[in-house]
């Protein structure tokens, strides 16, 4: 009832917010993922990434009842993205299988 | 003696005079509404034939077809969830708390009623607690035999009432009246009570319409307080138990248009995406696309920490949100 720190979906379980995590109109807002490749050891004991190219799709999508129900998909990204793309190779022999 | 009779007369006059003005309520005009000639909606039907726009779609088929796309053409029974919604905030709510007064549905009035209806069915304050039970109990019923048909989609008996009563719930909704009438002035004491006999939009005149022969200018029809009376502020604290639903008209004065915001909800979501009034939000493709600014930027790096390799995918998603209020909201 938000008369603490307790919210409920249903209207009639709230009178207040206790936080907001819509996009406030006009600022920017930025997410950011950090995502891993996977890696493995290399021959000489040192790692190595296991795969070079990642397939990443970002998908927008808008749950008017906070699941994939009735959900609505505003937009979508989809990159492969490459360690040899945009990056030069690292200095270090182990970080580079060729 | 006669003195004493005169006193009684005035007392009594006066009596009877300050009953009416509760009766109609203060205001001068307040006597030529809807429901002020038509006195309060005894039933569900008096309800719905009280606001009975159908008169309007002879000379407005176009509009009146957009509007029957709109969610406000089913305002309390939406796509069935609202109105699942309303039971579960029913039997959750005011039925379940010690001191609504409310222990089955025969016990519930127009007021308890009025934490859902303030903005699915304005006109509900139009009606007598009557309505409230028959309401209520509808909204029950059809729950309870759209539950049974959807187990035995060959159970007649069930289907033909789950059809029955839900055209009944969605003959209850936001329809012309409601708007180009009941809610068409917010200012009342400034700018007169909507009268039963007028319409109201962008111009005066005449209206060839023998039940509603005016037509009025409403200051409002094209500012986003229209809509914010429903759409609303966030918590609803004139109510004995306050609740919270919409917030999307709290959210454009005070994050929108106190950021410099210019424009209103018609622009949005009736001119610049040409729904007219079908009124569409977040599952509109015209309305998906003024929503936001969205782009990604990715790049790769990679974190050697002696033996220890961290090759990783950055992606970064920045989104500006183009709406005139937080999304989502509503």
């Amino acid at each position: 009832m938000a008369r603490g720190n307790n919210m409920g979906r249903g209207p009639y379980e709230k009178s207040s917010i206790v936080e907001d995590t819509g996009l406030p109109p006009g600022k920017e807002v930025e997410a950011r993922f950090d995502i891993f490749y996977p890696v493995m050891d290399g021959p000489d004991g040192r790692q190595i990434a296991e795969e070079r190219e990642m397939d990443v799709t970002v998908e927008l999508w808008y749950k008017p009842f906070g699941t994939m129900d009735s959900a609505v998909l505003w937009r979508e990204w989809d990159a492969t993205i490459s360690l040899d793309k945009k990056s030069k190779p690292t200095t270090y022999s182990s970080g580079n299988p060729k | 003696m006669k003195q004493l009779k005169i006193i009684g007369l005035s007392a009594l006059v006066l009596l009877i005079s300050a009953s009416l003005a509760f009766a109609i309520g203060a205001g001068v005009g307040r006597d030529s509404t809807i429901v002020a000639k038509k006195g309060k909606a005894k039933t569900v039907q008096e309800l719905i034939d009280m606001y009975d726009s159908t008169g309007c779609i002879d000379c407005h088929e176009d509009t009146h077809e957009d509007w029957a796309a709109s969610p406000h053409a089913r305002s309390i029974y939406g796509t069935g969830r609202a109105a699942a919604t309303m039971i579960t905030a029913m039997k959750n709510g005011f039925m379940a708390w010690e001191y609504s007064g409310v222990k089955t549905t025969k016990d519930i009035k127009v007021e308890h009623l009025m934490g859902c209806m303030k903005c699915h069915l304005p006109q509900m304050a139009d009606a007598e607690d009557s309505v409230a039970v028959e309401l209520a109990d509808d909204l029950m019923e059809w729950f309870a035999n759209a539950k049974k048909a959807l187990k035995d989609p060959d159970d007649e008996k069930a289907v033909d009432r789950r059809d029955e009563l839900e055209e009944t719930l969605t003959s209850l909704n936001i329809n012309c009246l409601v708007c180009h009438n009941r809610m068409a002035i917010t200012h009342k004491w400034t700018d007169g009570y909507p009268q039963h006999d007028t319409v109201y939009g962008y111009n005066d005149g005449e209206h060839d319409d023998e039940n509603f022969p005016k037509m009025k200018r409403s200051l409002i029809m094209d500012e986003s307080i229209l809509c914010g009376q429903c759409h609303g502020l966030g918590p609803n604290l004139e109510l004995e138990n306050p609740t919270q639903c919409a917030t999307a008209y709290g959210s454009y004065m005070w994050a929108y248009r106190a950021e410099g915001g210019q424009e209103s909800c018609q622009e949005c979501h009736m001119e610049k995406s040409g729904l007219g009034h079908k009124i569409l939000s977040y599952s509109d493709p015209a309305m998906i696309d003024l929503a936001l600014d969205f782009e990604v930027e990715s790049y790769v790096s990679q974190w050697l920490d002696g033996s220890t390799l961290k090759p990783k995918a950055v992606v970064k998603v920045k989104m500006v949100n183009r709406a005139g209020h937080s999304i989502p909201d509503g």
